[in-house]
């Protein structure tokens, strides 16, 4: 039994017996709640009513195929982790379930040992994810970062993505100064082409949309020959 | 939908995306055949030398046998590369089919392996029970790939003997059972015939458990078989019915065809290789049995076999005629 697993719940989505009362017994004796379906109507419906936390999805099933209920779950902007087990081994294959917003892809046979471990760090950077959609609030201004929205006292704030983007990467340190060039990579990508002076630009169309006055910045401030930093 | 299909099945059909032969048809040979034959017609209508109805039967002539090569050139390299693309769908489908039971061994091989069910005796030996069991379905899908491979090259080895067909249907049932949990299979079987049938009890029993792996493999959780022998009319009727996904009408008449499989929303990854009815037809036509099918979509399949009789003269008696 491992530690670190507070009775999760693991949906197991396969049609073969043996394969899905094995997987039950395995991630049982790992300790956590485990449901199954062994057809895709089934799975679609415990996908939803169900609330797993994490699920194994096999692809090939009797009804809906693993992938519907990929792209159902994904386009209901559910976030539950999901592992793909299935024989389906060919790169486009994998790549297509990946697309479609699966999180891991394992291929039968599997070896035991790796896929417990993969469930494992599943949930452990879900954990992480979930801790992180917890809103953020300083002065006026709150963050959602699950529904991207912010709101300044009670009126929304129209962001862009990048703007957004800019303004989690600060308000998820407070007080942290970031140099521009972190701030590019982290927000931009490193593939980015820009210069540090689309940072500033930013920043500056942040502070108009944010600020009370934007001519003397409370909440986004710059940190001289460094950068820009969040004061809470 | 509810139509109750019944399809006697004797002979192979193959299936062929008939657009695509109509155009390629058309494009291809139609247009420039009938342009040169018309020079031929041409020239013979309008020429007023013999020369000229000679070119013109000559024309013609050449278009017949361009055709006529054409033909057999279109013909061979469309056999080629349809055995080829089934060769590799064959290949592709069985390694597929035994990945699931491998899948399974590997698993709860790893799980003993690992100790975790090393205070649980019941586990370790339920464990040990679903490994042996995968084993079984493994080695059916062998066994069918390798029948498949001496029946398609008509060099299956038959050796008949004439009885009752109890003992070869009994050991499918068996064997059949071995490959099942415990209550995963609401079985019946009523086995009552004491005609003689001159059979191949091997042959026999690979129908049946080909018959029973597919009605194991297209019935959903709550799975019920009924195998039945029974004397009928001088004869001997096999019935192997299910409580299964059943098929369209449409579907009755492809099922035999080798490598013919059924809708993938319908079976899930149920079915392997496409090889276990083409078996099934393959005893049927060596036996002079006569199979038939029907259907009704989401209630179930029937699959009947009628074997003639032996009578002590030595002659051979049609079952139901």
């Amino acid at each position: 039994m491992t530690e670190n697993n507070k009775l999760e719940t693991i949906l197991i989505v396969e049609d073969d017996r043996s394969v899905r009362d094995g997987l039950v017994l395995n991630l049982k004796l790992q300790g956590y709640r485990v449901l199954s379906a062994n057809d895709g109507d089934e799975a679609m419906r415990m996908a939803f009513d169900a609330h797993p936390d994490l699920i194994i999805l096999d692809i090939m099933l009797p009804g809906f195929s693993g992938l519907d209920i990929l792209s159902e779950l994904r386009s209901r902007n559910r976030i539950v982790p999901v592992l793909v087990l299935s024989a389906r081994e060919k790169i486009e294959q994998k790549v297509e379930a990946l697309e479609l917003g699966a999180d891991d892809y394992v291929t039968k046979p599997f070896e035991l040992r790796e896929l417990l471990a993969r469930v494992d760090a599943l949930l452990r950077r879900h954990r992480r994810f979930e801790k992180n959609d917890a809103p953020i609030a300083f002065g006026e201004v709150s963050i959602d970062p699950l529904h991207r929205k912010v709101t300044l006292g009670d009126a929304p704030v129209e962001l862009s993505a990048k703007e957004f983007d800019l303004l989690l990467l600060l308000a998820r340190a407070p007080g942290r100064p970031f140099d521009r060039e972190s701030i590019l990579n982290a927000v931009w990508g490193y593939d980015f082409d820009g210069t540090t002076r689309t940072v500033d630009n930013f920043v500056v169309s942040l502070r108009q949309k944010i600020e009370r006055n934007p001519a003397k910045p409370k909440h986004i401030v710059t940190v001289r020959q460094i950068g820009y930093k969040l004061e809470p | 939908m509810d139509q109750r299909a019944r399809v006697p099945v004797h002979k192979s059909r193959r299936s062929f995306s008939l657009t695509g032969a109509i155009v390629a048809t058309a494009v291809g040979v139609l247009v420039p055949v009938l342009l040169s034959t018309s020079v031929g017609i041409v020239a013979i209508a309008l020429g007023r030398s013999s020369e000229s109805t000679l070119f013109g039967v000559l024309i013609i002539c050449f278009t017949a046998a361009a055709l006529g090569g054409a033909t057999v050139v279109t013909v061979l390299l469309g056999r080629r590369n349809r055995l080829a693309r089934q060769q590799a769908d064959l290949l592709s489908n069985m390694t597929h089919e035994l990945r699931t039971p491998l899948t399974a061994i590997r698993m709860y091989a790893q799980t003993l392996q690992m100790g975790r069910l090393d205070t649980s005796p019941d586990l370790i030996r339920q464990s040990a029970e679903t490994i042996v069991r995968e084993t079984e379905w493994l080695e059916s899908s062998i066994d069918r790939v390798l029948t498949w491979r001496a029946a398609s090259r008509d060099r299956e080895v038959a050796v008949t003997v004439v009885e009752p067909m109890s003992n070869a249907v009994l050991g499918a049932v068996e064997r059949f059972g071995r490959m099942l949990a415990p209550d995963e299979v609401t079985l019946t079987v009523d086995v009552q015939s004491d005609t003689p049938v001159q059979h191949d009890v091997e042959g026999v029993l690979s129908l049946v458990l080909n018959l029973l792996v597919n009605a194991y493999k297209y019935t959903g959780n709550d799975k019920r078989i009924r195998v039945a022998l029974a004397d009928v009319d001088g004869g001997v009727e096999l019935r192997v019915s299910d409580n299964g996904i059943g098929m369209p009408r449409n579907e009755v008449g492809k099922i035999f065809d080798p490598f013919y499989r059924i809708d993938s929303r319908l079976r899930g990854k149920a079915a392997g290789a496409g090889l276990g009815l083409a078996i099934v037809r393959h005893h049927v036509l060596q036996h002079r049995a006569q199979i038939f099918v029907e259907s009704t979509l989401g209630r179930g399949t029937d699959f009947m076999v009628h074997f003639p009789g032996y009578n002590l003269g030595g002659e051979r008696q049609r079952a139901g005629e």
